[in-house]
């Protein structure tokens, strides 16, 4: 409630008028003699009592007549904003717009992003010149600054629906706190959202509560653009099992179809394109799916996908309103395994650590990841090391200055080493704290514990524990002890552990040099069970943490590139560089129009693209005819954006506060609620009808009162 | 004391003489009608016979006479020893109210005691006057002569009501002065103590007196017809009452009757004769009715 002239309100000071009348100015009785009195003075005490209450009602109804009579006058409105202080110095007003790929849902061949822009527009041209106005954008609320109504004009005109989806709760939250900071303005935020359940779940509408508390006064107006029956049929996010497949290996893709009730029992049928840049799209598979209420699986495999990256999507066919959800992009890359040379006394010490990288019982179905060739330390000298990705050294005798420098330069070219210490090296501390292998081993040898303990590394952060980040300390660890190992020195200063003892110890250790990589273990894997091993990490039942562990050193030592291909519009991509090139230029293919020329700036180690907001298959190439870059990754929509299911605008209220905000669903509705809310309803009428009844009651009374005999 | 210069004064002459004239007025319409005495002496001596004519009383009736001459006569008595009449008069200042109309209650009192003395001296009655106020003020004593009404209503026009009341304590001095049994009148508004004054009618009515109480109130004084808010102030005491007259007015109706059966069941347990009056009556009216009922009762 408030008052649109509450100067008037200084009226209320009348009030005191007929109190003053009442006590000073008493109107005079009438005055007559009368013999009889005695009659009179019996009942008399209950006939001034009720002459003294008809007194004090007779003053109350003319204090009552005037305090309505100044209020009306006062002009009250009910829910309008226009007390003195609050909108004094006009209208703040923030337009939030739905861009979610959502709004380009068709309906009469207008997409609710558009609906949105033109109502909006509208409702920006109904507002008065000097508003400051605010277009707030998912994804860009931060961006967004009060300013005059018609640049709010022209920015909703250039709005595109963003597939980056941004939650809309943000944008409302952000701008609620910017037109709250507006103390003195009349505070309104306006929202044009399809309703949709997905943008008003419980978290959003709390986030949303929350920030209306802090800006008391701030109204919110909820434009609703979307249709009460959307009919909808699409698929959900992509999963793919590996985006980084060897040759051979087979990548599956699942999905889910999604549809509203209303195409439940249709059937449609999903395909599979692959679309190679210069090539033809060829059609990889093709599945019929019957919709239904829930989400019905899809899965799709491909395989015989040559080395390189490759690309394509996934589409359902057959019409609907909303187009965005019917196609899912995807790229994987396929490369030969990575060659790795695994070092040991004798050929057959390999075996173990061979067998845990490229099973044999495996190379006959599918490709390993690892092409893994074994080597006796004596046949060192003739092996041609570039040819390999990573060097593992099991259990080194010493080794002659020669050896440890071929295998110096390997790492300083770029190559990945790995050293296991154990038995061989005892007895033999001199060799090994030599010049020539300190370069390779980041600590100083001292001697051999004898311990017994198991791994416990602190932190899994490291990428040669990834396969174990996610069990992190569940990993059962105790079950493989570790009953010796070599005790280091002080670390080199670029050294760090990646693995501890449990003593707190290290266990793995990695150094740099050149640039390569390197890690050294204090423990070996080559032992067998029989002989008095220093662990029982290879040999013990079910050895999967182990399985893991070398798996994720071996990913370490090659350089594996095991980020993701798939990304969600908005994300940040950033691709790495191969390590050994040259490249001083690159092109950008997005998904749609010209290829964008770039620039690698030195020392460049990798490609970052933060503009994502268009899905499709991206593409960055370089080398010409040559193909020296060839990289690729995907974007997608949210896997939300085809649920279309919408949000009870009852609930909004309930937990917003119904006078807090306020439904509007078509320009006409949204003109009243606004003026409502701007003006206020006028209580004028009301407050003059209870003013004539004041009145005449006032009339009655007195009249009754001092009636003259 | 009035002098006899006072008398001669054309005005008051007037006064007398309308008074005369009105209670003379009432008493004749009185007796058109009657043809009897409404009061009955102790005793009373013969004086002649009369032709009976139809609306004597029967028992009047001389049957020695019928048995000689086959005719009826009636008997006509004059008084020997009369009885003694007193009309009793307020003369406070409350009697000379009125708020409406034309006569004030005193000149109500005075014209219904005019007629009475005229009625009983017409019968040969004596008939004094009593006046008080909070004690007896004038005592004009009992004579039957026709000069008795002059002297009387000459009193009675010269009084000026003034000062308090005190029915009780007058009456009961006036007891003390009553030797014979007799008829006292007394007129008042009875705006006192009602348990003194009703003690007081007791003791005279012990004492062997017949006593007729005419209670005469203004118009106002019954009707209450006020309206508004009004302050009311008693003359006497100047007392001052704020009321609001229209919501008033019932329980003050209440309050009159109360007060009114009040004296009605006392009176009537003492075998006193107890006359409500209000100035807008028709006096001779009502003091007509009054005497057919006493009549009617003896």
């Amino acid at each position: 409630m408030s008052f649109l002239a509450p100067t008037l309100l200084a009226g209320t000071a009348l009030v005191a008028l007929p109190i003053i009348l009442h006590l000073v100015m008493r109107r005079e009785p009438k005055r007559v003699e009368f013999p009889a009195l005695r009659f009179v003075r019996k009942r008399q005490s209950t006939n001034q009592t009720r002459l003294r209450l008809r007194h004090w009602i007779l003053l109350a109804l003319r204090c009552v007549f005037i305090l309505l009579l100044v209020a009306a006058l006062a002009r009250p409105v009910l829910r309008g904003s226009g007390l003195l202080g609050e909108g004094s110095a006009g209208l703040a007003a923030a337009v939030v717009v739905d861009t979610s790929p959502r709004m380009g849902y068709l309906v009469e061949n207008e997409t609710r992003l558009a609906a949105a822009q033109e109502m909006a527009t509208w409702l920006l041209e109904q507002l008065p010149a000097d508003s400051e106005v605010a277009l707030v954008e998912p994804g860009r609320a931060r961006r967004a600054k009060l300013g005059g109504r018609d640049a709010a004009i022209l920015r909703t005109s250039r709005l595109r629906t963003s597939a980056a989806g941004a939650p809309l709760a943000e944008a409302v939250v952000e701008a609620v706190n910017l037109v709250g900071d507006q103390r003195d303005h009349r505070r309104e935020v306006y929202v044009f959202t399809d309703l949709a359940a997905v943008e008003w779940g419980d978290a959003a509408i709390a986030s949303i509560g929350e920030a209306l508390d802090a800006s008391e006064g701030t109204k919110l107006y909820l434009v609703d653009v979307g249709v009460p029956k959307p009919v909808n049929a699409g698929l959900a996010a992509l999963d793919l099992s590996t985006a980084h497949l060897a040759e051979g290996e087979v990548v599956t893709l699942r999905t889910e179809a999604l549809s509203t009730e209303s195409l439940e029992g249709k059937n449609r049928t999903v395909e599979v394109w692959i679309t190679n840049a210069g090539a033809k799209p060829t059609k990889r598979g093709e599945l019929q799916v019957e919709l239904a209420a829930g989400p019905t699986p899809v899965e799709l495999p491909i395989a015989g996908l040559g080395s390189g990256v490759h690309q394509g999507f996934v589409r359902m066919e057959g019409n609907d309103p909303l187009v965005i959800d019917n196609t899912r992009y995807f790229t994987v890359s396929v490369s030969s395994p990575p060659r790795v040379l695994l070092l040991a006394e004798s050929v057959g010490d390999a075996d173990l650590l061979a067998e845990a990288l490229a099973p044999t019982a495996l190379s006959q179905t599918a490709a390993s990841r690892f092409a893994v060739e074994r080597l006796a330390f004596d046949d060192l000298d003739r092996a041609q090391l570039a040819t390999y990705d990573a060097v593992m050294v099991l259990d080194p005798p010493p080794l002659s200055s020669e050896q440890w420098r071929k295998l110096s330069d390997f790492v300083q070219s770029g190559g990945g080493l790995a050293v296991f210490l154990g038995r061989n090296a005892v007895g033999h501390l001199d060799a090994f704290n030599t010049p020539a292998p300190r370069l390779l081993l980041p600590a100083e040898l001292r001697w051999v514990s004898s311990t017994a303990r198991y791994l416990q590394p602190i932190n899994y952060g490291h990428p040669v524990l990834k396969e174990l980040s996610d069990i992190g300390e569940a990993t059962p660890w105790p079950a493989f002890p570790v009953l010796e190992s070599w005790a280091v020195g002080n670390l080199d200063d670029i050294a760090s552990v990646v693995a501890t003892f449990a003593d707190g110890s290290p266990a793995i250790i990695e150094g740099m040099f050149g640039s390569g990589r390197l890690l050294m273990m204090t423990t070996p894997v080559s032992d067998r069970a029989g002989d008095e091993p220093w662990n029982l990490l290879p040999t013990n039942p079910e050895p999967w943490p182990f399985l893991a562990l070398v798996e994720g050193m071996t990913d370490f030592l090659v350089g594996a590139d095991i980020r993701p291909l798939n990304y969600q519009a908005g994300q940040v991509v950033s691709l790495p560089m191969p390590r050994r090139n040259d490249l001083a230029t690159y092109v950008l293919q997005p998904p749609s129009g010209d290829p964008l020329p770039q620039t690698r700036s030195p020392g460049q180690q990798e490609i970052v693209i933060s503009n994502t907001d268009e899905v499709g298959n991206y593409r960055v190439r370089s080398g010409g005819e040559q193909v020296r870059l060839d990289r690729g990754f995907s974007v997608n929509a949210g896997g939300n954006v085809g649920r279309l299911a919408r949000a009870d605008f009852s609930d909004i209220a309930e937990s917003l506060g119904s006078d807090r905000v306020e439904l509007a669903t078509s320009r006409r509705n949204l003109s009243k609620s606004i003026d409502l809310g701007t003006v206020g309803r006028e209580l004028f009428p009301w407050l003059i009808a209870l003013v004539a009844i004041a009145l005449g009651c006032e009339q009655w009374l007195a009249d009754r009162f001092y009636k003259s005999g | 004391m009035a002098t006899v210069e006072q008398y001669l004064k054309p005005a008051v002459i007037q006064q007398i003489k309308r008074l005369d004239l009105r209670a003379q007025f009432i008493v004749k319409g009185f007796l058109q009608g009657l043809h009897a005495s409404p009061f009955h002496g102790f005793s009373v001596e013969f004086s002649e016979h009369r032709k009976y004519t139809p609306g004597d009383n029967p028992q009047d009736i001389d049957w020695l006479v019928y048995a000689k001459t086959d005719k009826y006569y009636t008997k006509k008595f004059e008084a020997e020893t009369n009885i003694t009449g007193y009309l009793v008069m307020d003369q406070s200042r409350s009697m000379a109210y009125t708020y409406r109309q034309d006569m004030t209650k005193f000149d109500y009192a005075i014209c219904i005691a005019a007629a009475l003395c005229y009625l009983m001296v017409l019968q040969n009655d004596p008939v004094g006057l009593v006046t008080f106020g909070e004690k007896i003020d004038k005592f004009l004593p009992p004579k039957s002569k026709r000069q008795q009404i002059g002297n009387v209503l000459s009193v009675l026009a010269k009084l000026e009501p003034t000062g308090e009341t005190d029915v009780g304590k007058s009456l009961t001095q006036l007891a003390a002065m009553i030797k014979h049994a007799s008829l006292v009148m007394v007129f008042s508004d009875l705006l006192g103590d009602p348990d003194a004054t009703i003690a007081s009618l007791r003791r005279l009515r012990h004492g062997g007196n017949d006593v007729i109480l005419f209670h005469v109130l203004d118009e106002a004084e019954v009707d209450f017809p006020f309206h508004g808010l009004m302050e009311l102030e008693d003359p006497e005491s100047h007392q001052k009452l704020e009321v609001d007259a229209d919501n008033f007015r019932s329980d003050y109706a209440e309050e009159l009757k109360a007060f009114r059966d009040t004296y009605s069941a006392e009176c009537f347990k003492s075998g006193i004769d107890y006359v409500p009056l209000d100035t807008s009556m028709q006096f001779d009216r009502a003091l007509m009715e009054y005497l057919v009922t006493r009549r009617q009762r003896a």
